[in-house]
């Protein structure tokens, strides 16, 4: 071997460690130094929605702690399924996340309903951040004054309607469990979003209906709509009076959520630092306001309590729609 | 004299310098967004809500309000200089609007499509201001059950939509109706005709559709026949409406805005079908129908009209009760929610300066749209001269842009591209696609209407013909069924007479 030779092939080696030092220290800096560029949160509705407002709030929030543009993108359709595939398919590196609610993070429960290219497997969890609020409504000079009074007007009237947002959503879920329980029948009449299901309460179409909180607010202050009951566990801050079906007795395993979620393999140190910085957004009294401002009530899980309650909720649904015959049965 | 009193005040803050700013930019950024396919005004109040957080809530409204009206006024251009739909609701105007921009027409097209927007944007104002609250209370009248019939009304209108045989155009609206079926089942919830794909889950868009069927098929078709290209750039002659004109469009004109209101105030019904209702009733009351079809104004005008009185009549639902009858008002509602605002009946008397204050900012802002879509009609006019190797990539791609626009989704470039081709092959046939997109817009509307109300009269038909409202629906939709059959089934037989 020649002496030339070996400088070059010592020369070479030494070039390859230095090389791989870099890179492994570039690798860990970026881990301490994420996000190093803009996050893209994905919202899997419309733009507009209490949802979508709910999401941009969030990402103005997490940009101040960040110190990085959080980009809220709506990718909406499929039943929010398109929206779920996009953050199950990216790359998980931190930098694509979405603001879920349970048919985009759960959709393998669904699959009566529509059938999606990933499952919860697929995604990993990163914290919950509130609860959408349904209500159980009646017109403002509706002689139904209380969840009882409807529940006595069922059993005068069997085969009473209730305006509900189709037979995969929250209300269909807990008008069934409150029918089951009071062994009565209510009849669902499907509308397309709360758009529609507050005029025919409005107009006395329906007798009564599961619009969303916030679809309603205006309507009670001006006492021409009336919410007998909100479909969650906890009284909420932005209405004090108004009691939930819980407090009523009424048994209730199906938490719906809104959190957020990240491609399953994010490391941890990145589901820890966005976990930290949502948990300090959510203890915030200006962003409390803006998110009960809208009718949503905040709620944040940690990373664990989060993916225990997924589960749990995750079983509810799947017993329930077992149950009502809303599964596909396989041969 | 308190609505003056009220509506002064209402310009004094619209006249406010920020708030006049804030409608200048609304209507502009709208009419860019109308002129562009595909790219609606969803898509550009959804980029520009985060910038409204920082302004007074007010001057946020009146900038969204201004994109909204805007983009209509927009909307029409692209129908008229090359038979793309800006926006779902100027579909119809393509039928007349293309065949006069044809015959080198283009200019009056455009400038009556300006006109009838302004004096409809205003008439529909007057509307908003004076009646909001009765209005909103009529409107919840509208069940299941009225708004079947209703929509039972408005499929009979296909009747006036075709220019050829009225059998195909049954059949291009059988296809329609088919096509909405794809998505969810409203009732069960489950996907039907989806084949497994979740771009189709929540049914086929309906912009992507229009903009595959009206403009790229003729992309497509005027490929085959450079030629005709020499009609266009040769002689287009006077860019403003002539007596003549005026003349056949001011009846249209009052119709349109009156229509256009009604509908817009009701949720679901809206700038779409006001257009294709406008259309046929002109047709219809036209004592020369064969006209239509071949660049009558009156086909322009009044559809053009009836979309903007709907914008109007949309913001009652909104103002009054809180609800947003479409995606657009699902917006403004979002960004008066954002600063702290609840949109509903208490609104006007708690938040004067927010009601009054946008009812004037749309008196300066459809102003300010006349002033600055006037100038631009000579503008638009010379885009019909540039050559068609250059427009022509330039439409497509603009059309790709806009189709991935609706909601970054690259599925629905494929659905465009898809409509294109079958919009191809429908006009080699000639079947019309104008009763494909009515029917595709009515279908969903016609479907869960009519299962809701047999849901709740448990099953019972009689529903329809007990309710008030949905009778005379349903009655007129019959007479004009038949009114427009027997002409036809008479001409057949003479036809058959002469024939033998």
């Amino acid at each position: 071997m020649r002496k030339g030779d070996v400088i070059k092939i010592s020369g070479f080696v030494l070039l390859a460690v230095a090389l791989m030092l870099t890179l492994s220290t570039a690798d860990r800096a970026a881990a301490a130094e994420y996000p190093d560029r803009a996050i893209t949160l994905i919202i899997p509705y419309p733009p507009g929605g209490v949802t979508d407002l709910g999401a941009r709030a969030l990402a103005e929030a997490m940009e101040r702690y960040l110190k990085k543009p959080v980009v809220a993108v709506n990718r909406p359709g499929g039943s929010t399924t398109i929206g779920g595939n996009a953050v199950a398919s990216a790359k998980p590196d931190g930098y694509t996340i979405g603001f879920f609610p349970s048919s985009a993070s759960i959709p393998e429960v669904y699959t009566y309903f529509y059938e999606a290219p990933f499952s919860s497997k697929d995604l990993k969890p990163v914290s919950k951040v509130g609860i959408p609020v349904l209500t159980i409504a009646v017109k403002g000079d509706s002689p139904i004054n209380s969840v009882k009074d409807l529940v006595e007007y069922a059993r005068k009237n069997p085969g009473a309607k209730i305006g509900i947002h189709g037979r995969s959503t929250q209300g269909y879920l807990v008008m069934k469990s409150i029918a089951k329980a009071e062994n009565i029948n209510l009849i669902d009449v499907p509308f397309d979003g709360d758009t529609k299901i507050v005029p025919a309460i409005l107009g006395g179409h329906v007798p009564a209906g599961t619009p969303a909180y916030p679809a309603v607010i205006s309507l009670v202050d001006a006492k021409q709509i009336k919410v007998l009951a909100l479909l969650i566990e906890k009284r909420a801050e932005f209405a004090p009076n108004i009691p939930t079906i819980v407090e009523l007795g009424y048994k209730f395993a199906f938490g719906a959520y809104l959190g957020v979620f990240a491609p399953k393999g994010t490391p941890d140190e990145i589901v820890k630092k966005l976990n930290d910085v949502i948990g300090k957004i959510a203890r915030e009294p200006q962003f409390r306001a803006k998110i009960h401002g809208m009718g949503t009530q905040v709620s944040f899980e940690d990373t664990k309590a989060f993916e225990k309650s997924i589960n749990q909720y995750k079983d509810a649904l799947q017993v329930f729609f077992k149950e009502e015959g809303l599964v596909i049965n396989k041969e | 004299m308190s609505i003056l009193h009220d509506l002064l005040y209402g310009f004094g803050v619209a006249l406010q310098p920020m708030n006049l700013f804030a409608c200048f930019v609304g209507v502009f950024i709208g009419t860019l967004i109308g002129v562009l396919p595909g790219i609606g005004p969803v898509g550009a109040m959804s980029v520009l809500l985060p910038a409204t957080f920082g302004m007074s809530p007010v001057a946020a409204i009146i900038m969204l309000s201004g994109i909204y009206y805007g983009a209509m006024y927009g909307g029409s251009t692209t129908s008229i200089l090359v038979n793309i739909p800006g926006e779902a609701a100027s579909v119809v105007t393509c039928i007349d609007g293309y065949q006069m921009a044809r015959q080198g027409r283009a200019g009056p097209a455009l400038g009556i499509a300006a006109f009838g927007s302004f004096i409809a944007g205003t008439i529909g104002l007057v509307g908003l201001m004076l009646m909001a609250n009765p209005l909103a209370k009529f409107a919840v009248k509208f069940g299941p059950a009225e708004y079947f019939s209703l929509m039972c009304l408005g499929l009979s209108l296909l009747m006036y939509l075709t220019h050829g045989s009225i059998l195909r155009g049954l059949l291009m609206a059988g296809a329609g109706i088919f096509l909405s079926l794809i998505g969810q089942d409203i009732v069960t919830g489950r996907a039907r005709f989806t084949f497994g794909l979740i771009g189709l889950q929540d049914g086929v868009g309906l912009v992507p559709l229009v903009m595959g069927l009206f403009g790229i098929s003729e992309v497509l078709l005027n490929l085959e026949t450079p030629e005709e290209r020499m009609v266009l750039s040769t002689k287009i002659r006077n860019l403003l409406p002539n007596k003549d004109d005026w003349r056949r469009s001011a009846k249209p004109i009052g119709r349109g805005s009156l229509v256009g209101f009604l509908l817009g105030i009701l949720p679901g019904g809206g700038a779409v079908i006001s257009s294709f209702v406008s259309y046929a009733m002109e047709k219809k009351l036209s004592k020369e129908p064969e006209r239509f079809g071949k660049g009558a104004i009156e086909g322009v005008a009044g559809p053009e009209a009836a979309n903007n009185a709907a914008t109007s009549g949309a913001f009652i639902p909104l103002f009054s009760l809180g609800i947003p009858p479409n995606v657009v008002m699902a917006l403004l509602l979002g960004a008066l929610m954002i600063h702290g605002l609840r949109p509903g009946p208490l609104m006007i008397t708690e938040h004067p300066e927010i009601f009054w204050g946008t009812v004037a900012s749309m008196y300066v802002g459809n102003v300010l749209l006349l002033i600055l879509n006037l100038p631009l009609i000579g503008i638009w006019v010379r885009v019909l001269k540039i050559p068609y190797n250059i427009l022509f990539p330039l439409i497509l791609l603009f059309c790709l842009i806009g189709a991935y626009c609706i909601s970054s989704n690259v599925f629905d470039i494929y659905v465009m591209i898809l409509f294109g081709l079958i919009g191809y092959g429908f006009r080699k046939i000639d079947y019309e696609p104008a009763p494909l997109v009515l029917a595709f817009v009515l279908g969903p509307l016609l479907e869960q209407n009519l299962r809701q109300a047999l849901i709740l009269s448990d099953g019972n038909l009689a529903v329809f013909v007990t309710h008030p409202i949905s009778a005379v629906c349903l009655f007129v939709s019959v007479f004009l069924l038949v009114s427009s059959v027997i002409p036809f089934i008479q001409k057949k037989r003479s036809v058959l007479e002469e024939d033998s």
